[in-house]
């Protein structure tokens, strides 16, 4: 059942934050173009994530969404209002930045409230308000610290607390834990996505870390130069990745991607086999392969294999141990077999080299691998 | 016993061989320190002897005696024969003056010139700093000629008019202003503040010790400024200390030395005792103006 709203905690809870559509943005830097032509929907009240390797165009996308970049074409809408053109302002945005660009001059309170005094909100409500963040935020006893007295962490709280306190309803935040040690990124993580439940924000994250968007987002846009590859929850992504890139991207180690003749699959010629790690056996029967190397991680052991001439790393756990011989066969659910048609433009996928074939193997049944039901 | 023995024997072995090469380290140090103190020395003689001279009677101008009597007339005497009062107001509203001037103007220009983008930033960038390379005694004649036309001549305007608008004022301020994160900027930006309130809020207090740093060279160039202000004025209401203690010096004027130490010292004790005071904030921000 819905709670009742009275239920809820925090006093700037926003009923329905609005969501984001990008209709057919593109953005060219000189004649070089950063972004492709691209529409995508950013629903209210959702933690989305823009994920991608570094020069994909996430945070180009992002400093378009915050006014801070003109688009070079298309339009982006929020909560049907045309924002184009609007100055970063009055967008009903707030951002927490990379580095948390702090204002060095001015001390915890000064930072939080600059926003407000900027907007010549009265004494009075800027100080309740202040309060009330600084307690949501655990910053009470650091008020009149200057930002260069603050860990790393109290500085994120700061930004956040200086984003929050705007009380706009759409939130970005560009690579935010990228300064932070892991231990301190892991508890970040949790913090800012039950912050963003609590006030049901918008919020639209820049991460070039797949944990971090695994862990937190609801939806994740993929993107790769300059265009998404693919958009949907973290399972979605994980387990039905539309294209090799968002299967590569995606995992750690990522999908084993091989060309399909390898795994002794029919398939037309250029068609790639993916595989994710953990959905290898090692069992009776099966594709034959030879033991190469092995990594262990304390609660999983990776084996990489050569079958054939494909290299393969699969995922077991620690406590079964490494197989008896260099020789095994391996076995995978149909299921769990990804295809991809050949990719249009230049292989970047290593060709089967006959040559190095190793004819010798285990006895393995006749039938290398269970044929997929498709 | 058996223990020493091996020892000793080592540290003879070893102490000829640390004397000829520790020679040449402490002759150096010796040098240069015999060469700062001459340098020292040298610089600070005139002050020195000034000095002297300005708490002695005029009997001892020339005569150096350890026991002479102090004494204090020299400066009252000095006072009462010139206008040091009015010449200390010029001079303060002067500097006062070209500061302010220099800073509003440095700061908009600094910022224009180092976060708007603009047709020709470039070009009239350079020109600003060609103005630091051209010496202000070639434009004496111009100045002069331009103040004529305004109607400026012997006003403390026409003397400070020249100098408001500083290249190197607005060089280094356009220097540190692009060191300061453009993320900053975008930050106070999403708040709302308008172009004003950017600088005012976030450029100007993050350059502080810029700002400190260029105030003192500019109050101690213009405090200390002679040929120009010699040139354009011509009246007490108008003259500075420096043209004022000129004519005060002046050799067919009569003054006894003691009397002219007395006013010379008078004249630049602001700035000596203001270095003094803040001697540690000037060569720190000094340091933070230039390294960053």
């Amino acid at each position: 059942m819905k709670r009742a709203k009275s239920t809820c905690v925090a006093a700037q809870s926003l009923p329905d934050a609005p969501g984001l559509i990008l209709h057919d943005l593109s953005k060219d830097y000189g004649t070089q173009r950063a972004i492709e032509t691209l529409g995508c929907e950013i629903r209210g009240g959702e933690f989305t994530v823009l994920l991608g390797p570094s020069g994909c165009g996430k945070s180009t996308l992002l400093r378009m969404i915050a006014g801070f970049e003109t688009p070079t074409g298309g339009r982006i809408t929020l909560g049907g209002r045309d924002i184009t053109a609007l100055p970063s302002s009055q967008r009903d945005i707030a951002m927490v930045f990379q580095n948390y660009a702090l204002f060095p001059h001015l001390d915890v309170a000064g930072n939080i409230t600059f926003g407000l005094n900027v907007r010549r909100v009265p004494r009075a409500e800027q100080r309740q308000r202040l309060d009330e963040v600084a307690r949501m935020m655990g910053l009470d006893a650091l008020l009149r610290r200057k930002p260069a007295q603050l860990s790393g962490g109290q500085q994120q709280r700061v930004a956040l607390a200086r984003a929050v306190i705007s009380g706009r309803p759409v939130l970005l935040m560009d690579e935010p834990l990228s300064n932070l040690d892991a231990k301190l990124r892991a508890e970040m993580r949790a913090e800012i996505r039950a912050l963003q439940r609590r006030l049901g924000l918008t919020l639209i994250y820049v991460t070039h870390d797949q944990v971090e968007a695994m862990t937190m987002a609801d939806r994740i846009i993929l993107l790769n130069a300059g265009r998404i590859e693919q958009s949907g929850t973290p399972e979605q992504i994980y387990s039905r990745p539309a294209t090799p890139f968002a299967a590569r991207f995606i995992g750690s180690p990522p999908m084993n991607l091989v060309p399909a003749e390898a795994l002794g699959i029919a398939a037309p010629p250029g068609t790639s086999a993916g595989l994710r790690p953990e959905d290898i056996e090692i069992a009776e029967t099966g594709l034959p392969a030879r033991l190469v190397s092995h990594e262990y991680l304390g609660a999983d052991l990776l084996i990489t294999v050569a079958a054939g001439s494909a290299r393969l790393i699969l995922r077991r756990p620690a406590r079964l141990g490494l197989p008896p011989g260099p020789e095994l066969c391996l076995r995978w659910a149909p299921d769990a077999l990804h295809r991809f048609a050949p990719q249009p433009g230049p292989a970047s996928l290593p060709t089967p080299d006959p040559a190095s074939d190793p004819a010798s193997g285990p006895a393995c049944a006749a039938e290398p691998a269970p044929q997929p039901a498709s | 016993m058996t223990f020493a023995t091996p020892t000793s024997a080592t540290a003879a072995v070893s102490a000829p061989v640390s004397a000829t090469t520790g020679a040449w380290p402490g002759l150096d140090r010796v040098l240069i320190s015999v060469g700062a103190w001459m340098l020292g020395l040298i610089w600070i003689a005139p002050l020195l002897y000034a000095a002297w001279t300005a708490f002695h009677p005029a009997a001892y101008e020339t005569r150096f005696d350890l026991l002479a009597p102090l004494s204090l007339e020299n400066f009252p005497l000095a006072w009462k024969q010139a206008p040091f009062a009015r010449y200390f107001l010029n001079t303060v509203i002067l500097v006062t003056s070209i500061l302010s001037v220099q800073l509003v103007v440095g700061t908009l220009a600094a910022f224009a010139f180092a976060r708007l983008r603009f047709a020709g930033r470039n070009l009239l960038f350079g020109l600003v700093l060609v103005q630091m390379m051209v010496m202000p005694d070639i434009l004496l004649v111009e100045n002069y000629r331009t103040m004529r036309m305004l109607g400026l001549v012997d006003t403390i305007a026409a003397i400070g008019l020249p100098y408001m608008a500083s290249g190197f004022g607005i060089f280094l301020l356009r220097q540190t202003f692009m060191t300061i994160p453009r993320e900053l900027d975008e930050a106070a930006r999403l708040e709302g503040v308008s172009l004003l309130g950017l600088i005012w809020r976030v450029y100007v207090p993050l350059a502080k010790p810029t700002y400190l740093a260029f105030g003192l060279v500019s109050v101690s160039a213009h405090w200390n400024d002679f040929i120009w202000p010699l040139i354009v004025t011509n009246s007490v209401s108008s003259r500075p200390l420096t043209v004022g203690l000129s004519i005060f010096a002046a050799p067919d004027s009569g003054v006894q030395w003691s009397v002219i130490n007395a006013a010379t010292l008078m004249t630049s004790a602001p700035l000596l005792i203001g270095f003094l005071l803040f001697q540690r904030q000037f060569v720190q921000s000094f340091m933070r103006a230039g390294i960053k």
